[in-house]
């Protein structure tokens, strides 16, 4: 093969959308593509074409939504084989079939530059009992949710959250040991076997939901499935709640909440210990805080994702004073607290989200956001501004 | 046809919601206004399908932003509905932005997800309405029939309400024209008759024209289209001015000649113009005018309109205490001055028009602040219209309206001490500015409290101004018992910083009413003065007060508090003593985080006012 010719303008096009759209092509990509077209495949309309690409790039029903949502809605020339008496390719199609298959041309002997027109669908004539299908085909509609972080980049996030420890029954081959211990007794000993190292971090994610937090369930549900299916961890513990964890002592705000007031109050808040929690998404079944709290332990990492009045702009003292109260009770008896927040972090200042962003770690919930998280649930020192 | 309050609230609900979105992301709003509901997932679907390829993207942070603004309201279920008037003006917004095409291709999003089942909660009752509303945008005809059959079959199967089926054609039957403008239906609710007084806020008229879709002369030319009868367009023509830079406003009607005596009309020549027309007619509309010229020696402002203005302003204050952004506030603020008893207007007074104080206007409407004015010509902004107020004293009060003419000049800053005072009076502006009937005296507390002198202390400029004052009207005899003559209005500036703001708060200046903003009464400014010169020894404000007191009359000096830009309040909430700083810096220059809203601005300058007109 000689040296290819440059791709059409419109695959360009195609793979640039791609890319904006989370699809992480490469040149290797790229180069499939060139050797599967050379070999024939996709010659025999637009349609054929993002089947190939569907085949040789989505790794999922996701990835396969958004290939054919952008075949559809951009821009792409359509043609289509005239199986015996079409004319030649049209020039586009020829264009862009010759050069992705480099000079090893497979002869499209009868490629149609025609659009394709799919078949109008009429209307059940019956009344029906809903609204009948328009029937309009129109342009492809992308229907899967593409959000910030996708499934495969969460869990691999998580997967990183580990404390190895060997437990359970000698079952791995120690090569060390077994060598050290035959050269050290010169005789044929048994293999020294160790116990399987198992993955023992324990994981508390605490959600916020409803309110201001309703806009992000979708994103928020996938990141929680996400790490439930594949996070490998020891233990997973998912409990819901609304704005706070519980509520503590009427604070004695007299004034307004400046700053000073409330780094004044610090001190006097106590830890909670009454509160409310649910297993739920609906909020229906209740977990005593009580309860969460005494199955945390040293080996067990808190992750809080909530907003935290960002998204409304809104800075309450008495949801501060509760969430540090809150905060105390998880810091004084869990491995490592982070924050996740799914509002931006250009929202957090001036509200409650900046206020409590001064006394635990909180990050966007972004793929960098759950990495740093990950980073400091592994043991990261981090400075914030006032410690509990 | 929507009752016109509705469509006044609906306005009003996007003007606020302009405040915190950007372009895209109301662009993206206007989407949302085809569904019966949305769900962030459509949200989100609507995003991936429109908003992700330039020019237009809009970022996922966006979609919660835009469920949480005022636009939309929770519904329960995870839904948010948008208020029915509201959506009408969005689906006119979406089809100017992006044509009816994109109506249907929203319609086919609509039907493509709705397709998916179980997509609405599992509410037959919902999932059937969005179908119908996406049936009825692809297949109006089609949606027709379903729905005429299904309601007359509606008493033997009872799966939909009877309500089910008004509100759907209610919602049909509402649906836009896709010709309809969004400009066109933001003038017709501007200029709309109101049976109850509702009206369409100023402000909100402004944060309207900076819709996507939408301008200012596309507006205004739909007004002069509405304005087909003489007196409406006269009426409508400051607002078309305001709204089109080009607009060249209809000539004044020529008033009937009056049937006097020759006395009468021999006052009337010697009377000062505008009083004389006041005393003639009460009730008479204040006339376009731009001033001619000025002579120091008579100590009032000709010129060859009678209807010269009452009085002149002067606005001074040293470099960088925000001269030239107060001016471009005055202007925005009298814009959305609700008061129910004015009937006056603030508008440029030079035709042409200044550019230096359109592009501050400008700068300050787009969220900037206004760089700095070049030339030593002061700013000049007319204050012109009537004014109600109550006449006589005692048992004999009686309602009244007075006339309001004058003229605001907003001075650029002189230098500062390394001046001397006779070479500043020497520059014809200080000759001007002596002359003037009162004083705008802006002080900046910032700095003294931040302890910035890049530009000079505020004492520095005010012994250089007093001196320059002083000089002048000592020379042409015209100092009032040793005192200079003005009355002032101090303006303590930049009320919004919060090196002054949490400061007065903290000292319990100011007072927070349920709805509005914050406020400071005239007691509570002298008070903030006061704890301004405690709270900055030795930075020679105190120094400065007690020159105010020495050099006028106590009794023509007023204090305020006011800032330019104003509070944040995001959405149309009032601002939160929390989250009220509007401006941040955004690298090394400060920007608005939303519109400027001016505090107290407009208060000093209708007190020197009424003060001059009084005198005279």
């Amino acid at each position: 093969m000689t040296d290819p010719r440059p791709l059409p303008e419109f695959i360009d096009r195609l793979i640039r959308q791609l890319r904006q759209r989370g699809l992480p092509l490469g040149v290797d990509d790229c180069r499939v593509l060139r050797a599967a077209v050379a070999m024939g495949f996709g010659w025999e309309s637009t349609q054929s074409l993002c089947k190939l690409c569907v085949a040789l790039w989505a790794k999922s029903l996701r990835d396969t939504a958004v290939i054919e949502a952008v075949f559809a809605q951009s821009d792409i020339p359509q043609w289509t084989r005239s199986p015996a008496t079409g004319p030649r390719a049209g020039p586009v199609a020829e264009e862009a079939a010759s050069a992705l298959a480099g000079d090893s041309d497979p002869d499209p002997e009868a490629v149609d530059a025609g659009v394709f027109i799919p078949p109008d669908v009429a209307p059940a004539p019956a009344m029906t009992a809903t609204p009948p299908a328009s029937g309009v085909t129109g342009p492809h509609m992308m229907l899967v949710p593409r959000y910030p972080a996708t499934e495969r980049e969460v869990v691999q996030v998580w997967r990183g959250l580990r404390r190895a420890r060997r437990a359970g029954p000698p079952a791995e081959l120690d090569v060390g040991a077994t060598v050290d211990r035959r050269c050290r007794l010169g005789v044929v000993t048994p293999a020294v076997l160790v116990p399987a190292r198992l993955n023992t971090a324990r994981l508390v994610l605490l959600v916020d939901r409803g309110g201001s937090m309703t806009p992000y369930h979708d994103y928020v549900d996938h990141v929680t499935d996400a790490v439930r299916s594949g996070a490998r961890l020891a233990h997973l513990t998912v409990a819901y709640f609304r704005n706070v964890l519980g509520h503590g002592d009427h604070w004695p705000l007299a004034g307004p909440p400046v700053p000073s007031v409330l780094d004044d109050l610090l001190p006097l808040v106590q830890p909670l210990s009454d509160g409310c929690l649910y297993h739920d998404r609906e909020m229906t079944i209740p977990i005593p805080l009580t309860e969460l709290l005494n199955g945390l332990g040293a080996e067990t990492s808190v992750v809080i994702i909530s907003d935290a009045g960002a998204s409304r702009g809104a800075l309450s003292p008495t949801r501060v004073l509760d969430t540090i109260s809150a905060l105390k009770a998880l810091i004084g008896r869990a491995g490592a607290v982070v924050w996740l927040n799914p509002a931006s972090a250009a929202q957090w200042p001036r509200t409650t989200a900046g206020r409590v962003a001064r006394h635990v770690a909180m990050y966007p919930l972004t793929l960098d956001g759950m990495y740093r998280a990950v980073d400091v649930l592994r043991g990261r020192q981090i400075q914030v501004e006032r410690p509990l | 046809m929507i009752p016109h309050a509705s469509r006044v609230r609906a306005a009003g609900l996007l003007a606020g919601a302009r405040e915190t979105l950007s372009d895209a992301a109301l662009e993206l709003a206007y989407h949302l206004a085809v569904p019966v509901v949305v769900s962030p997932t459509f949200l989100h679907l609507v995003r991936m399908n429109f908003f992700l390829d330039p020019p237009v993207t809009v970022a996922y942070e966006d979609e919660a932003r835009l469920l949480l603004s005022p636009l939309c309201r929770e519904v329960g279920h995870g839904f948010y509905d948008i208020d029915p008037d509201l959506r009408t003006l969005m689906i006119v917004g979406l089809t100017t932005r992006f044509g009816p095409q994109r109506l249907r291709q929203v319609a086919i999003l609509l039907e493509r997800y709705t397709e998916r089942g179980e997509v609405w909660g599992g509410l037959p009752e919902l999932e059937r309405a969005q179908r119908l509303t996406a049936l009825s945008l692809l297949k109006p005809d089609q949606a027709a029939s379903w729905l005429a059959g299904r309601e007359g079959a509606a008493g033997q199967q009872s799966d939909l309400r009877p309500e089910w089926f008004v509100a759907m054609r209610r919602r049909i039957s509402d649906q836009p024209e896709p010709a309809r403008r969004l400009a066109a239906e933001i003038a017709q609710t501007w200029c709309m008759p109101s049976p109850r007084w509702e009206t369409l806020n100023p402000a909100a008229l402004t944060a309207l024209m900076s819709l996507p879709g939408v301008s200012g002369p596309q507006i205004a030319s739909v007004l002069r289209g509405l304005a087909d009868d003489e007196a409406v367009a006269r009426s409508l023509s400051a607002t078309i001015g305001t709204l089109d830079p080009e607009y060249s406003p209809p000539p004044p009607p020529v008033p009937p000649e009056p049937k006097q005596s020759p006395e009468k009309a021999g006052r009337q020549l010697v009377a000062p113009a505008g009083v004389a027309e006041q005393l003639i007619n009460p009730e008479a509309e204040p006339r376009g005018h731009v001033m001619d010229s000025w002579h120091p020696e008579q100590g009032r402002p000709t010129g060859t309109d009678p209807a010269s203005p009452i009085g002149r302003i002067a606005v001074v204050g040293a470099a960088g205490t925000g001269k030239t952004t107060f001016a471009a506030a005055l202007y925005l603020a009298a814009l959305s001055h609700a008061g129910a008893d004015a009937y006056w207007s603030l508008h440029r007074a030079r035709e042409p028009h200044d550019p230096r104080l359109d592009r501050a206007i400008s700068q300050l409407r787009s969220r900037r602040f206004p760089s700095p004015v070049e030339g030593v010509r002061p700013l000049e902004l007319r204050l012109a219209g009537q004014i109600d107020e109550a006449r006589g004293g005692g048992r004999f009060v009686r309602p009244g309206r007075r006339r309001v003419d004058c003229m605001v000049e907003v001075y650029q800053a002189m230098q500062s001490s390394a001046v001397s005072a006779t070479q500043t009076a020497e520059a014809a502006d200080v000759e001007r500015m002596a002359h003037a009937d009162a004083l705008l005296y802006l002080v900046d507390p910032v700095r003294e409290l931040a302890g910035d002198r890049r530009w000079g202390t505020n004492f520095q400029f005010f012994n250089v101004l007093l001196e320059a004052l002083m000089v002048e009207l000592g020379r042409s005899n015209r100092l009032d018992r040793g005192r200079l003559p003005h009355h002032v209005a101090v303006c303590l500036t930049k009320f919004d910083h919060p090196k002054v703001f949490e400061g007065a708060v903290t000292a319990g200046l100011v007072t927070f009413p349920e709805h509005g903003d914050p406020r400071m009464s005239d007691t509570q400014a002298i008070q903030y003065l006061n704890w301004l010169c405690e709270s900055t020894p030795g930075s020679g404000i105190s120094l400065l007060r007690d020159g105010l007191r020495r050099h006028f009359h106590a009794d023509r000096l007023a204090y305020f508090a006011t800032s330019s830009v104003g509070f944040y309040r995001p959405n149309i909430r009032p601002p939160a003593l929390a989250d009220y700083r509007n401006v941040v810096v955004v690298g090394e220059r400060p920007h608005l985080r939303g519109l400027a809203r001016p505090w107290n601005v407009m208060e000093p300058l209708l007190h020197v006012e009424r003060a001059v007109a009084t005198r005279h």
